[in-house]
Order: C-alpha cells, then structure tokens, then sequence
C-alpha cells in the first residue's frame, strides 16, 4: 500500500514531486551537506509527509548502529606507546 | 631529523588523531596486527614529511590519505596507486545512479518501516559487513559515519571527485543496508510477513 501511494505520487510529470526530491536528497540531508535554505525545505517534507518520513527513519537508525559499532576501537597503548617512542628516536637521531 | 618548532607541532596536531587513524586502519586492513603495523607506518611517514603538510588544512584527512595510500601499496604490492584509483573512479561515475526508494526500505516497509531491526544486530556482524565492503566504498564510509568528515575532506583524502565520494557512499551504504538486511531476516529480527491464511483468520 505505501509503495503504491509513492508510485502514484512519482507520475510521470516533468517536475520532480516533492517527495522524490526530498528522497534523492536524503543521503545529503543526513549527512549535513545541504545549504540551509535546502535543508530547511526538505526537512519541512518529512516532518508533514508519512510516507517519506519512514525513511528518514530508517536512515538514521541505519547510520546509527553503523556509528555505534565503528566507534568502539581504540589505539592500543601499547602501540600508542610505540608510536611515540619511534617518534622519540627520529627526534634523537636528526 | 632536527627537533624543530615546526615538528614539535606534530604532536600538538597529528598525535591526537592516533585513535581516529587506528580505527579506520582497522577497517581497512581486517586483523588488528595488521592495523597496528599500518598506524605505525602512518605516523613515522606523517612526522618525516610534517614540513610537507599545508598548516591548517585538514590533519586528519591528510593522515587517512597516508594510511590508505600505505595500505592500498601493501595490498596492490607493485600495482601502481594512480591505476587503482583511476579504475575504481571509472566505474563510480558523477551519478550514483540508484533508485529514490531504498531496497531495504521497500522489502520491510510493511513490517518494520522505520528500520528498527538495524539496532538488533550486534557489532561484531555490523563490523563484518563493513569489512566485506570494496575497499573504496569502506573507506569513504569509514571517514563519513566514524569521522564525520564532510564529503569535500573526504574528497581530499581519497584524491577523487566530490561526485564519486557520494557515490561510494550511497552503493556502500546500501550494500551494506541489503547484507544487513539479510541477516536479520536470517536471526528473526524482523517480523515475518503474515501469511494470507492467517490474516483472513481462517480456520475450521
């Protein structure tokens, strides 16, 4: 049912609808590179419209999770320690 | 080489950055053993050419460019850096040519739209998908959703156009959203369909 309203609503006009402007701007939106006054318009879009909002939804909950699972390695100290001291030597030997 | 003010900038400037280079080397090469040879390389080249760096543009970027350069030299051994990036630009195009409606959205729209299975899948599995990425695609993904480098700084560090670096992202990401997709289908994170019996409520 969802699938066929965005079908229907994509037609088959010149114009891109607002919702197909609003989904092939999706990626830049979520990654903060549309200009303001772009970003302000399709925000607008997801907030009033239900059919594109679930996929903003799951945008970020995809980004999320990818975000949270990255994020939990650190630089080892012991390697960290290495590092400097290999640093330390370059120092010392110029 | 001489302990200089300039150098000594290095530890103020790179140094900070060794976590963010570690995880990103640990995507790209897989094992931590091999993320921590690739570190340390980066960090000894990053010192011995700090008087090539352009003071206050991007430190970060210009180390994950000297890691992956590092990492995509052991991997090719021989192969040319230039004809790597030239044949992995040359499929990208300007265009990252999919569809508005995203695949996975479009199979789950009916049970889970908003995508809250993603949060049921643990690291080790997100991870695993990540590193099965093409390389190109891990890579501007890493320094996207880790980083949070813009598309012009990621532009910078992987020496291509902004219009590829959104390209990778877009394919990787949805690469990665399909492969993820499939293996909560596989663990029962999403609701099964219900079957037209069921939902006519048949029965004797």
């Amino acid at each position: 049912m969802i699938l066929d309203s965005i079908r229907r609503l994509f037609g088959s006009g010149a114009r891109p609808n607002p919702c197909e402007q609003a989904l092939s701007s999706l990626q830049e939106f979520v990654d903060g590179e549309l200009d303001d006054a772009a970003r302000q318009e399709v925000e607008a879009h997801f907030r009033k419209c239900t059919n594109c909002s679930p996929h903003l939804s799951m945008e970020e909950e995809f980004r999320r999770r990818v975000q949270e699972a990255l994020q939990k390695p650190r630089c080892p100290d012991a390697l960290r320690s290495r590092i400097m001291g290999l640093i330390e030597e370059e120092k010392a030997s110029g | 080489m001489t302990d200089t003010p300039e150098k000594r900038g290095f530890e103020e400037e790179a140094l900070p950055y060794m976590d963010a280079v570690y995880r990103f080397a640990l995507r790209l090469a897989g094992t931590p053993d091999q993320a921590e040879d690739l570190v340390q390389e980066t960090f000894l080249r990053a010192y011995r050419s700090w008087d090539q760096y352009t003071a206050g543009t991007n430190v970060r970027s210009w180390l994950f460019t000297i890691c992956r350069n590092l990492f995509l030299r052991q991997r090719e051994r021989g192969q040319r850096h230039q004809e790597i990036v030239s044949k992995e630009s040359a499929r990208d195009g300007e265009n990252s040519g999919g569809s508005v409606i995203n695949p996975v959205w479009a199979s789950t729209a009916d049970r889970d739209p908003e995508g809250r299975f993603f949060a049921s899948i643990v690291d080790e599995e997100v991870l695993r998908a990540i590193d099965d990425l093409p390389e190109d695609y891990r890579s501007a993904l890493v320094m996207s959703d880790l980083e949070g480098l813009s598309y012009q700084e990621i532009s910078d560090a992987l020496e291509v156009p902004v219009g590829t670096v959104k390209s990778r992202l877009f394919r990787g990401r949805r690469q990665l959203q399909a492969v993820l997709y499939e293996y909560a289908l596989e663990m029962g994170y999403i609701p099964p369909r219900p079957t037209p019996g069921a939902e006519a409520g048949g029965g004797a």
